[in-house]
Order: structure tokens, then C-alpha cells, then sequence
């Protein structure tokens, strides 16, 4: 029993997804090891308010291990997002479903953040 | 350094098991290094981002990852991860234990029940409920089509695999693989890469629950997401140098005395 080859989907280009997920996770394992480095190199003052983006350009500029680190979390976090609207961006013509579920995906993330935000 | 390595070691053996590391970090972390449980599970999930994210890529320029089922699965398993995150910011470090050890003895159960997954085959007819689509074998280079069934019953087990990744940092691999290969009739190299697919964006849900609440400790989570992509990939290798069968007892032993270890600390009052 096969599937038809009728039935099958056309396949969506993936080249744009695969590229923004390898350049987001290889900016953030930069990111990490620079603050790896400078947390072994002993500039690891602790860390201050995650959530203050002064505190932490300063840190980064300031060569703070915390700052480092902390902005590799906010790229590695903020990668999958971007994965989505690459694909968002692919599926538009092939599969405006799909191009639609990967907004929805998207707008979950926009709510946890808005959570929280307000937490 | 001593996250690095025991993320290193974890991602390791946690690719070699195919389970992902966070099933061992948080246990390393906590036990070992004295990490507190939920900083741990913070730390663990930047871990399952960054397993995702790299391998994911690789997932899909080889054609294997289903990026449709995958944004199906995802709207729930995504809403899962928030609610997960939310909920363990609610609970307290010992209850979490007692929950992480409960998760990891029913693991240890499932992969002892587990005697290898047949191929699903295809059907003929196709209802509104199903999805139909292709992956090319990397052994043989073709494109097999085959059919995904039962989209709502696998939405509501992908919601909980979600809360499951929230709350305990372990990313949903371990509920989504069953779930698209026997639930959903799923051929397994699908099943595992789709899922890893989904783990960054649930993770990534949780991950902003744990960053806000100031449990994400970035000079912890560094080492960890280092060690892991690098164990990950040494782990991949050395899989292919020891038997299916010694990896999964060797997971069994391992996640046994974690659990016994998690709930002794469950246990202890105060």
C-alpha cells in the first residue's frame, strides 16, 4: 500500500531556515565562549539586571563574562524565532497553511514573552 | 569549567541514547555541582535550544525533518512549554525533584520495555485528519512518501511533551518520538529529527518564562550550551562504535541511580 504520488505535497525550500539556525547557533556559541574565556580569565563580576539592556552592552563592552554569555542566551533564544519566520518566508507561495502555522508558533513565543514581561 | 564538562559528558551520552542531554544535566547540576534545581532546569533548556538549533540545520538541508508536521505539532507543543515554565516558577525546588526523579524512573522504564520500532506502513485514502508527505533515506537516497495520522490525539500528547519540557528542562523528545512513530504512524528517522526540530522553539518559550523570572544564570548556561553542542557531536560518533543495546542499559543504570538520587533528595524534609 503506497501513498499516490498525486497526494504528495510540493517541497518547500529549506536552504533559508538551515542558514539563519547555523549562523544563529554559531553568534552564540561565539558569544558563549568569549564569556567562557573572560569568566577564566577571572571577569566574572556577577551578574546584574538581565532585563536592562544598558547593564548588559556595558558588561559586553566592559569585557564582563555575565555580559558575554548573557547576550549569546538572548541570540540563542531569539534563533528558533527567527528559523520560524525564515520558514514563514519559504511556505508563503508552496503552502500558505504551513507559511500561517509557523506565524501561530510565532505568536506563541510573542505571548510567553509578554508573560514574562509582565511577571 | 565543571558545568562545561559534565555538559560535555552529558550531551555525549545523551546523543549516544538519543535522548537529549537535559535528562542528565539537570541531575549533574543539581547533584553534583549543587546548582539549585530550577536554575539547573534554566540552564538545561539553553542546552536543548542549541542541540536543536545546530542540528536542525543539518536535519533539514539532508531533507529528513518535516517542517509541516512539525509547525502542527508546534503551535501545542510551544503552548505546553509556556504553561511549563510558568508552573515550575509556581512549585518549589523539592517538589520539582520529587517530579524529576518520578519522570526519569518512568524513562528508564519505557526504554526497558523497548524492543526496536518497526517502519509504519502507508495507507490508502486520506481523511481531513492526516498529513501526507516525504523524507529522502540517507542509505538509499529515495524519497519515501508515508502518511501522518491521528493529528488531534498527537496535538494533545504534544501539549503535554511541552509542559513535560517546561517544567523540567528535559526538552519533549522522549513523548514526541513515541507519540509520531506509534501514535501517529511516523517513520522513526522522521519522528526523531522532526522532533529535535520542534525542541528549539518549546525550549525557546520556556527559556524567556526562566529568563524573566531571573532563574537563568548566562555564566552557567554558557559552559552548558558550549558542552553540550560539542558533546552532542562526539557522542554521534562514538555511537556508531558501541552496540544499540549497551547504550540503552548503559541509560537505564544511569537514569536509575539519578532518579533514586532525585527522590532521596525529594524525601528529605525541609
Amino acid at each position: 500500500m503506497r501513498v499516490e504520488a498525486r497526494q504528495l505535497p510540493p517541497r518547500a525550500p529549506s536552504r533559508l531556515t538551515a542558514r539563519t539556525l547555523t549562523i544563529g547557533s554559531l553568534v552564540s556559541a561565539l558569544f558563549f565562549l568569549g564569556g567562557v574565556v573572560l569568566d577564566a580569565l577571572g571577569r566574572s563580576n556577577g551578574v546584574a539586571n538581565l532585563l536592562d539592556p544598558r547593564a548588559i552592552a556595558a558588561a559586553l563592552v566592559g569585557l564582563q563574562a555575565w555580559g558575554w554569555s548573557t547576550v549569546g542566551v538572548i541570540v540563542l533564544i531569539a534563533t528558533p524565532a527567527a528559523g520560524l519566520i525564515a520558514t514563514a518566508l519559504e511556505y508563503r507561495r508552496p503552502e500558505p497553511r504551513s507559511a500561517l502555522l509557523a506565524m501561530a508558533v510565532l505568536g506563541v513565543l510573542a505571548v510567553s514573552l509578554a508573560i514574562a514581561l509582565i511577571r | 569549567m565543571l558545568a562545561f564538562l559534565a555538559s560535555l559528558l552529558a550531551g555525549g551520552f545523551g546523543s549516544m541514547v538519543g535522548i537529549g542531554g537535559g535528562l542528565i544535566i539537570v541531575p549533574v547540576l543539581t547533584l553534583a555541582l549543587g546548582v539549585d534545581i530550577k536554575v539547573a532546569i534554566a540552564a538545561s533548556l539553553i542546552g536543548v535550544i542549541a542541540t536543536s538549533t545546530t542540528a536542525t540545520a543539518t536535519y533539514l538541508r539532508a531533507g529528513l525533518a518535516d517542517r509541516r508536521l512539525g509547525l502542527f505539532l508546534l503551535v501545542a507543543t510551544a503552548a505546553g512549554g509556556v504553561t511549563g515554565g510558568i508552573t515550575a516558577g509556581l512549585l518549589d525546588g523539592r517538589t520539582l525533584a520529587g517530579i524529576f526523579g518520578l519522570f526519569l524512573l518512568l524513562v528508564a522504564v519505557q526504554m526497558s520495555r523497548q524492543r526496536g520500532v518497526e517502519e509504519p506502513r502507508s495507507a490508502d485514502g486520506t481523511t481531513p485528519a492526516e498529513l501526507v508527505s516525504t523524507y529522502i533515506e540517507p542509505r538509499t537516497g529515495q524519497e519515501i512518501p508515508y502518511r501522518a495520522r491521528r493529528l488531534g490525539p498527537a496535538a494533545l500528547a504534544s501539549l503535554v511533551a511541552g509542559n513535560v519540557s517546561g517544567l523540567l528542562g528535559v526538552g519533549g523528545g522522549i513523548i514526541n518520538v513515541p507519540t509520531m512513530n506509534l501514535m501517529m504512524g511516523v517513520p522513526i528517522r522522521v519522528a526523531t529529527t522532526t522532533s529535535t526540530y520542534m525542541l528549539g522553539a518549546t525550549a525557546a518559550a520556556s527559556a524567556l518564562i526562566y529568563y524573566a523570572a531571573g532563574l537563568l544564570d548566562p555564566v552557567l548556561a554558557g559552559p552548558v550550551a558550549l558542552g553540550v553542542f560539542i558533546g552532542a557531536r562526539g557522542g554521534a560518533f562514538v555511537a556508531g562504535l558501541v552496540s544499540h543495546e549497551v547504550l540503552r542499559y548503559a541509560f537505564i543504570l544511569v537514569a536509575l541511580v539519578f532518579a533514586v538520587q532525585m527522590l532521596l533528595r525529594w524525601s528529605q524534609t525541609g
